[in-house]
């Protein structure tokens, strides 16, 4: 009666949800993507080589997030390709400034079953809470406790909305219970796990001295996208990113491959966890059984009462239970997706016979306890809760040792028939079946041309060479998937350093934010409203819906609405206006305006600018500012994302941008470089 | 690319809101050959525009758009039910056999008017009852396929070359770009128009006016076009003072997001800044209880949310007044609902929906769709509205017939629609 549960904690959800005042919940008030427009290459350095220090900058741009005051010559001082190996090679460095910065981000630092504990998804609790009050109190609770059907159990009720039936003296109690339950426990909202997660990975690219790392985990997050604003993802993906994104980095293909297949956050995000055998056993009391045991009228009356509804709605609730259960089937989503977007790209060769038989193949690689209600509720909370466990476990076939959010092959879920998948038969072996499926596809030369196309788009220019491309899928294809050995073909290689490809990429918004508090040397926790500027710019994180992850090519990000969110970030960075991010404007104090100018020029763009932006910036220097009391700004309200994607309207926590500081004079200055054509260049 | 566009249109935009004299004076030498251009383009068939509203969490088509004529709507939905016309707070009378719920009474002239359509029994032929889901599904236009990169409404904007380059060809009035929009064409999402400036408090016309000459110099490149254009829309908008904006012909938009929303876009629209789809959405129509109060047919959660959202869309058009001959707007929800109440007086996740389609082009004064009924063997699993329209059927009639984008193949991959399954609300 797994369903029966989840609808109850849908219903109680829905019920309390306004009440929960301790949602964080994400907003931006402007974001905007996606232009389409030639880009022409990089500025003032036509056809010579590249100079040391060019090459240096380059490097440190490209395998990171730009340079701090101070990188440059660091590397120069090691020696460049030394700096390049070692950043192959993160295990060998030492980063206690990062992993300082995010210790008390503990969601990382936990299991996913210790996630789902401590940040309970918030229908737990209620489930719980009206499972507790229906118990005293049946009678005058009847007309609440009509579970919806299990799609409203993902997350996505209103939050708003107040049920006229929970008069506000129950409203307060209900309060008050859960605010009990937080401090009684010592829970936390599960509103902070996104802020959490967005934090980790904001500290770990600007304080980061395994900068290529965490470049790829950033690339791997894209290429093998989940979306924060999807039910429970969320709760899964400090795992993922942890155990899975950031552990494969550099690490080989396949693993990633393997861990992303078998993560519970892939596998909810492309409902490969709901793909069953439709010749698959049915699980609990079949249809005959429910209805020969329902005609029992004691029965009836008992279960009818346990759920406080009438026992017509009771049986009207478990005929379209039933009919909901008979719809389960093979999703072939994820199995599309695993040879479109993650190996062999689109072209790559396969059709959808074969899309049908991978998904066959991956049948019963689901979660136990997917949305973690078990854990979170907790038999902390209900003594009886481990023995509902058990059943629940027994009945999916879930093994021993296997806990809440985690991965499981469900055998009797799995479709072990003869398959034919790229024209290779796979006998039906369980879990194997898509191990096999995972392993040809990491074989397939298909897979080694697109990964290193992805990874020339990245790292080298919007448009790399065919030869190029080629030389990197030999370099992954001879080391079976290696990914240091790949990216060491491509950073070796000629086009690499290439004078046509400096400064040639266009930064995408979240490399504009990360590079810009690194450029200034500037200081961050990564508070909400940092967060909201980022939304704002449209490239959050783990905030893109489809499967694709974020763009990464200039013509996708240069437009006029992205480009005002640039401008006002540097203005926003500059005057110190972003609460958490300081920023010391000491440094370009000068005596005169053009030697403030030189200095921001020095550390923001290493000295780098092109004849018409220096004349543009120097008459700029000339005009006078206004009068100003530094506090009249009006302007810093800005609403904090929410990764929801529901039913809501327009809502979500306020956050709001400090009154400038500094020298008005010297954040002009900054501002303006920052915001430079030069500066969204890379 | 046409690189003078803007300004070009900006001139007459600021006429038309009474603000020439404010305007910037770079403007004001555009303004008079900006009409003459700008004459020619109506001439010449003006652009076309289509606004979509979606109501985010599946409202309830059949008390939506009522059909009080089947005897077993009033069995099924024994608390929740609308009264028929002649009854107290029934429903608005349409054809006979639907009504209109009682708080959509502003739509009652669009109908007399003929400007208001229904299709009703429409959705999607993936059955899924999750929202996220469904949602997905509609406004990639590809249900079925989470895999597809852009929206379709995005893909509208991708496959019709504009001969302008307006930075507002395209306008989500949310907080982040809608799924319907993400893609390939350059879309803006503002919550408010006042958003899209330079933000630098007291100092930001200094601050702009240097940005403004950085960009000015790097004409070479598509960054220096874009921070150009940058520049232009945003002086421009800066004139365009949302509270100096005044609805014409007595519509008064309701002080609500939607609202809101609907009153900037016709602010846009009227300033004629080269729009061509715009987007709106308003929340908490998921509703599993209390949809209708007691003896009470307006009130309850539906109720309220449909006074608003049907007041605001009403203004709109009131306000559009004749230009409301080259809009169409569009209402959506990602499903319907159980055609049988629930045990809280609401409804459940559902299937076949209602859709509006509203404008001075349409064929209204009709229900459009097949209706099978509401008998057990009627519904979908015997439980939903069945789906009679597919939904991207009414898309793509919208898309060939008003926006003039017959690349139905690639606005809709991998289904064929066309004529033949069109359901000719437009003429």
């Amino acid at each position: 009666m797994k369903s029966f549960r989840n609808s109850a904690v849908a219903n109680a959800t829905r019920h309390f949800l306004s009440l929960l005042f301790i949602f964080v919940l994400f907003t931006g008030t402007i974001s905007t993507v996606l232009a389409g427009r030639p880009i022409s290459g990089a500025p003032d350095n036509k056809g010579k080589a590249l100079t040391e220090d060019q090459k240096i900058r380059h490097v440190l741009n490209r395998l990171g997030y730009g340079a701090r005051p101070g990188d440059a010559e660091k590397v120069k001082a090691m020696g460049l390709q030394k700096y390049i190996d070692q950043q192959l090679d993160p295990a060998g460095i030492s980063d206690t400034v990062a992993e300082n910065k995010v210790k008390n981000l503990e969601v990382f630092n936990m299991s996913t079953a210790e996630v789902f504990a401590k940040y309970p998804n918030p229908g737990a609790l209620l489930q719980m809470l009206e499972g507790r009050n229906r118990n005293q109190n049946n009678a005058q609770n009847n007309a609440r406790n009509q579970p919806p059907p299990p799609a409203a159990a993902d997350g996505k009720q209103p939050e708003q909305e107040v049920n006229p039936n929970v008069t506000q003296d129950e409203q307060r109690k209900r309060r008050e219970q859960l605010t009990a339950i937080y401090q009684k426990y010592d829970l936390r909202p599960a509103g902070q796990l996104v802020p959490q997660i967005i934090s980790n990975r904001v500290l770990r690219d600007v304080y980061s001295e395994k900068q290529l790392q965490e470049v790829m985990v950033d690339f791997w997050q894209n290429h093998f996208n989940v979306y924060a604003g999807k039910a429970a993802v969320r709760w899964y993906i400090p795992s993922y990113e942890r155990d899975v994104l950031r552990k494969n980095a550099l690490g080989n293909f396949k693993d990633l491959l393997v861990g992303t297949a078998q993560h519970p956050a892939m596998l909810f995000y492309l409902d490969n966890f709901e793909s069953i055998n439709p010749n698959a056993p049915q699980e609990g009391p079949n249809g005959q059984q429910l209805e020969r045991l329902m005609s029992n009228p004691q029965v009836r009356a008992r279960v009818a009462q346990q759920r406080g509804v009438s026992e017509e709605v009771l049986m009207q609730r478990l005929k379209q239970q039933q009919q909901q259960g008979q719809k389960r089937g093979i999703n072939e989503n994820y199995a599309r997706e695993l040879m479109e977007l993650h190996t062999l790209g689109v072209d790559g060769g396969y059709t959808q016979k074969d899309v049908q038989e991978v998904a066959r193949c991956f049948t019963g690689w689901t979660i136990a306890d997917p949305r973690g209600y078990r854990r979170a509720a907790g038999a902390m909370i209900q003594g009886n809760d481990e023995r509902r466990y058990d059943q629940l476990a027994r009945r999916q076939g879930i093994p021993e040792g296997v806990d809440s959010g985690e991965f499981f092959f469900n055998s009797r879920w799995h479709d072990n028939g003869e398959k034919t998948v790229l024209g290779q038969k796979i006998k039906g072996d369980g879990l194997k079946d898509g191990l096999q499926v995972i392993d040809m596809l990491v074989k397939n030369p298909a897979t080694a041309k697109f990964i290193a196309k992805k990874l020339a788009v990245k790292f080298v220019s919007d448009n790399p060479s065919e030869a190029l491309v080629g030389r990197v899928a030999a370099a992954f294809q001879k080391s079976s998937g290696d990914i240091k050995t790949t990216l060491k073909a491509l950073f070796g290689d000629p086009e690499f350093f290439a004078p046509e490809n400096y400064r040639a990429k266009i930064k995408t918004p979240f490399e504009v934010v990360v590079s810009s508090i690194r450029a200034l040397g500037a200081d961050t926790t990564s508070s909400p409203a940092l967060i909201a500027l980022i939304n704002k710019m449209g490239e959050v994180p783990y905030g893109y819906q489809a499967p694709t992850g974020y763009p990464d090519t200039a013509e996708d990000w240069v437009n006029t609405g992205a480009l005002l969110e640039r401008l006002n970030f540097a203005v926003a960075l500059a005057s110190s206006r972003i609460p958490g991010t300081k920023v010391d404007l000491k440094k370009f104090e000068a005596v005169d305006k053009q030697k403030v100018l030189d200095n921001a020029i020095a550390t923001v763009l290493d000295g780098e600018i092109s004849a018409s932006t220096r004349a543009a910036l120097l008459k700029q220097l000339e005009q006078p500012l206004p009068e100003a009391k530094l506090a009249e700004m009006g302007d810093g309200d800005m609403e904090v994302p929410n990764m929801r994607q529901g039913n809501e309207g327009p809502q979500g926590r306020q956050a709001r941008l400090l009154p400038p500081t500094g020298n008005a004079e010297i954040f002009k200055v900054v501002s303006l470089v920052l915001g430079s054509p030069e500066f969204q260049r890379q | 690319m046409d690189r003078r566009y803007f300004l070009r249109t900006s001139g007459v935009t600021l006429a038309s809101f009474g603000l020439m004299g404010m305007a910037p004076k770079f403007l004001h030498q555009f303004a008079n050959a900006s009409a003459l251009i700008n004459k020619g383009a109506d001439d010449n068939g003006k652009k076309k525009i289509l606004i979509t509203i979606f109501q985010r969490g599946a409202v309830d088509g059949l008390n939506m758009v009522v059909p009080y004529g089947d005897s077993q709507y009033y069995d099924l939905r024994r608390t929740i039910a609308l009264p028929k016309p002649s009854a107290n707070g029934g429903v608005v009378n349409l054809d006979g056999h639907f009504g209109l719920h009682p708080s959509l009474k502003p739509f009652e002239k669009l109908w007399t008017n003929k400007q208001l359509a229904v299709v009703h029994s429409a959705g999607s032929p993936d059955n899924t009852h999750s929202h996220f889901d469904a949602q997905d599904y509609m406004e990639s236009g590809t249900p079925g396929n989470k895999g597809t990169r852009d929206g379709w409404l995005n893909r509208v904007l991708q496959t019709q070359k504009s001969e302008s380059d307006s930075p507002f060809r395209a306008v989500a009035m949310t907080q982040q770009v809608p799924r319907s929009l993400l893609g390939k064409a350059p879309t803006i999402a503002m919550s408010n128009l006042s958003d899209f400036a330079v933000k630098a408090g007291a100092y930001t016309k200094s601050v702009q006016g240097g940005f403004e000459s950085l960009y000015e110099d790097n004409v070479k490149d598509s960054l220096g076009e874009t921070g150009k254009e940058t520049f232009e829309a945003v002086n421009f908008l800066k004139q365009a003072n949302p509270s100096q904006y005044k609805p014409e012909n007595g519509a008064a938009y309701p002080n609500s997001a939607l609202g809101r929303s609907l009153q900037q876009i016709a602010q846009l629209i009227k300033a004629n800044v080269g729009l061509e789809v715009a987007f709106a959405e308003s929340g908490g129509w998921d509703t599993h209880t209390n949809e209708v109060a007691l003896n009470q047919p307006n009130g309850g959660q539906l109720g309220n949310l449909l006074r608003d959202w049907g007041s605001a869309i009403a203004a709109l058009a009131t306000d559009l007044g004749k230009k409301m001959d080259d809009v169409v707007i569009l209402t959506m929800s990602e499903f319907g609902r159980t055609a049988r109440e629930n045990g809280s007086r609401g409804t459940d996740h559902g299937h076949g929906n209602a859709m509006f389609v509203i404008g001075n082009s349409v064929k209204g004064g009709k229900v459009y769709g097949d209706w099978k009924g509401l008998k057990d063997d009627q519904l979908s699993d015997g439980r939903d509205l069945a789906v009679t329209t597919d939904f991207r059927d009414v898309f793509a009639e919208i898309s060939y017939k008003h926006l003039g984008n017959k690349n139905l193949d690639k606005l809709f991959p991998g289904y064929s629609t066309g004529a033949s399954k069109f359901r000719n609300f437009l003429g």
